[in-house]
């Protein structure tokens, strides 16, 4: 079984996180590659709820608008719609929702406009390795902390105790 | 002619009888005059050739006084007729120097022979008077002509002037009577001059030879001059007879000489300085070039890096991905004999295919100075599959037909047979730099039209290299849909850093470095042009160029 102990614990999320938080979080996966993308989707799915996957910017768009999406996770150069301008589309409807960017290409330009797009994190490939799915699982715990504060607001409880 | 007599004598008879005699003798008689005066009328009237003169005359002028005027004013030979024979009148009458005595009473034979060996005498002296007269003339002819030379003549002896002509003396500033029977030093500017050229001269003058020197002088005034000396003894062997010497002033000569030589070390000068100055652009030249060679091979090893990051972006995520599954399938308990096989296999294929890009940029950058033959095709086929990951990426379709063997990549396989046609003798690798140089600023070309918006994003970028044969040409021809060059960039595409690209980005030696490629290095030519859709670079090589 894979456990938050299975991965490092950097930031020491670790406690607050268990398999029930990550069994209920869906990601979107937006690649052009179709063999990279069969991996990912094959490695994601062992550890979250729900794994969608697109080939290109119009198509994530289309399901993240479809579908209830936790996390985004997309490639910067596709054809069609790219990594950024999707991401960008994404943003204007639902600004808080995570958004990783995937991408072998380390270059200033790309940098900078993921910057100014608010992105939330910038993942040099190889990806896959722990300190990805460190990334993730911190998006992941994230949005849930965002979710029950939304609730807990609604409930009248207070932060703290929550925590 | 009968030679022609003058009788001075103041006794008629004697003289009538005189007359008669010579007359018989066959002589004519100019005259008779009994008196000294009528005697010099006579001989202005008409010259005799002798004259027979008695010492005691008449008139006021004796015979002694007579012919001394007679003597003075003519070349006449006078013969005295006297009947004194004293010493003293003979004295007095010597210093007319007659050319004969008779003694009265005159015998007639005596007169004969006194009168011919008279004649014959006075005919000689004539002919000496004359010859002298010739002789003296002759010598002031040359006297005039020595001294009116050009050049300065002298004779000179144990360093004296005995003799100059006014040329030399002028020469010196000087007239001739100023150095007559001067010493020669006072035309040497010192002391130890004038000694050394008196050893050397004097050394040659010895042996009979020419002594020809150029020696700096001085004139009266005391300005230098230089002077060309030659002279020879009369005698060798007996040196005090004196020495003949030419001088000449070659001032001027030396003046012309000196700048000359001046000018000519100036033109020595210039001539060293031109050739320092071209080596030293020349080597500034190749220095540059280096240099460019050097940013060149930069660039491109830049554009093979950002080809390599492309080309292993994706083996890179499939050997992560693949890692990533052999672990989750263990947790799980899912893991088996198959399962490994399918990973290994399919990882062992993508460390191939990173290992063959590796080993691609590997030539590429290794520095091939030799030429080596190859297939102009398989070289370009080569550049297109470094690059094709990049080019997916970008999304820009890339197509390369070869019109020789009619078929078209990525579609068809690379032609394993290397062709006869299209291969040339080269260096392999500046070849691909150029190759890589135009691809990349098509790639460049059409990313800048979709930056500006005249190009949707979704728009596919399109390169093509078409392979032509022409006769002893390969040609080559690139061609793109990035919106072609500005026609009045077309002609300085192929300058030194010329480029519109941001800093940062564009080199502006790509094109350059690969028309030093094309036409310096294989001979060919490159050209641009604009076509339908974008810029065609078309590149002829000459099949196998040696
Ligand atoms: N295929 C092309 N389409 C349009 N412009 C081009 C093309 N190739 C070259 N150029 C122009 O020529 C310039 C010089 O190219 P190059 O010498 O390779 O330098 P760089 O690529 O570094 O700018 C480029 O900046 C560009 O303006
Ligand atoms: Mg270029």
């Amino acid at each position: 079984m894979v456990t938050a102990e299975n991965v490092s614990d950097k930031s020491g999320w670790k406690a607050l996180f268990g398999d029930e938080l990550k069994k209920n979080t869906s990601i979107l996966c937006v690649e052009d590659e179709a063999i990279i993308l069969e991996g990912l989707k094959i490695v994601l799915r062992r550890r979250f709820n729900k794994v969608y996957t697109a080939t290109n910017g119009k198509e994530g768009i289309e399901l993240f608008n479809n579908n209830k999406i936790d996390i985004v996770i997309t490639d910067i150069l596709m054809p069609i719609m790219d990594g950024l301008e999707m991401a960008s589309k994404i943003k204007k409807s639902s600004p808080d929702t995570p958004i990783l960017i995937l991408s072998a290409l380390n270059e200033e330009p790309f940098l900078k406009k993921a910057a100014a797009l608010g992105l939330y994190d910038y993942i040099a490939k190889p990806y896959c390795d722990d300190d990805f799915f460190e990334i993730l699982y911190r998006a992941a715990f994230e949005v849930h902390k965002r979710k029950n504060m939304a609730y807990a607001a609604s409930a009248g409880i207070e932060i703290a105790e929550l925590l | 002619m009968n030679d022609k007599v003058l009788i001075v004598e103041d006794e008629a008879v004697l003289s009538m009888q005189i007359k008669y005699e010579l007359l018989q003798m066959g002589y004519s008689v100019t005259g008779i005059s009994d008196t000294g005066e009528k005697a010099l009328a006579s001989i202005a009237i008409e010259m005799p050739d002798i004259v027979l003169m008695d010492i005691t005359l008449k008139g006021k002028l004796n015979g002694i006084e007579t012919a001394d005027l007679i003597h003075k004013q003519h070349n006449i030979p006078i013969i005295y007729m006297t009947a004194h024979s004293e010493k003293g009148i003979i004295e007095m009458a010597k210093l007319t120097s007659p050319y004969g005595y008779l003694l009265k009473p005159v015998n007639i034979k005596e007169l004969q022979i006194t009168l011919d060996v008279t004649l014959y005498k006075s005919k000689i002296d004539k002919e000496k008077t004359e010859l002298t007269g010739r002789l003296l003339s002759m010598t002031h002819q040359q006297h005039i002509i020595l001294d009116n030379a050009s050049i300065g003549i002298s004779l000179i002896r144990e360093r004296k002037f005995i003799w100059l002509n006014s040329k030399l003396a002028e020469i010196f500033g000087f007239t001739r009577e100023d150095l007559e029977g001067q010493n020669t030093r006072i035309l040497y500017p010192s002391q130890e001059a004038y000694e050394e050229f008196g050893k050397e001269a004097y050394c040659k003058l010895a042996k009979g030879v020419v002594c020809s020197e150029e020696i700096e002088m001085v004139r009266r005034d005391g300005s230098k001059l230089w002077c060309k000396y030659s002279g020879k003894a009369i005698n060798s062997s007996d040196l005090s007879i004196g020495s003949i010497w030419i001088i000449e002033d070659i001032t001027y000569r030396k003046q012309i000489e000196e700048e000359l030589k001046r000018k000519n070390e100036q033109l020595e000068q210039i001539n060293k300085e031109l050739k320092e100055a071209a080596l030293k652009e020349y080597r500034q030249r190749l220095e540059k070039e280096e240099m460019l060679v050097q940013q060149s091979k930069m660039a491109a090893m830049g554009e093979m890096i950002r080809a390599i990051a492309h080309q292993w972006k994706q083996p890179l995520n499939i050997l992560g991905l693949i890692v990533q599954e052999i672990r989750d399938s263990y947790e799980y308990g899912e893991l088996d004999k198959t399962q490994i096989d399918t990973t290994v296999n399919e990882s062992l294929k993508q460390i191939h295919f990173m290992s063959n890009t590796i080993e691609d940029f590997q030539n590429f950058m290794k520095p091939d100075k030799e030429k080596q033959l190859f297939s102009v095709q398989k070289a370009v086929g080569e550049m297109f599959s470094l690059l094709s990951a990049q080019m997916k990426v970008n999304n820009i379709s890339y197509s390369f037909t070869c019109h020789i063997h009619n078929k078209t990549f990525p579609e068809t396989e690379e032609c394993d047979q290397e062709c006869e046609q299209c291969v040339i003798s080269s260096n392999k690798n500046e070849f691909k730099q150029v190759i890589l140089n135009l691809l990349t600023n098509s790639k460049d070309a059409i990313l800048d039209r979709r930056e500006k918006g005249l190009m949707k994003k979704t728009d596919e970028g399109n390169i093509m290299i078409d392979l032509y044969d022409d006769y002893d040409k390969i040609i080559i021809e690139q061609s793109d849909n990035g919106g072609g060059i500005p026609q009045e960039h077309i002609l300085k595409v192929f300058d030194t850093y010329f480029t519109t690209k941001g800093t940062g980005k564009g080199s502006g030696i790509g094109l350059y470095m690969s028309k030093v490629i094309i036409e310096q290095h294989m001979g060919g030519s490159i050209h641009a042009s604009n076509g339908e859709y974008g810029a065609v670079f078309t590149v002829k090589l000459p099949k196998r160029y040696f």
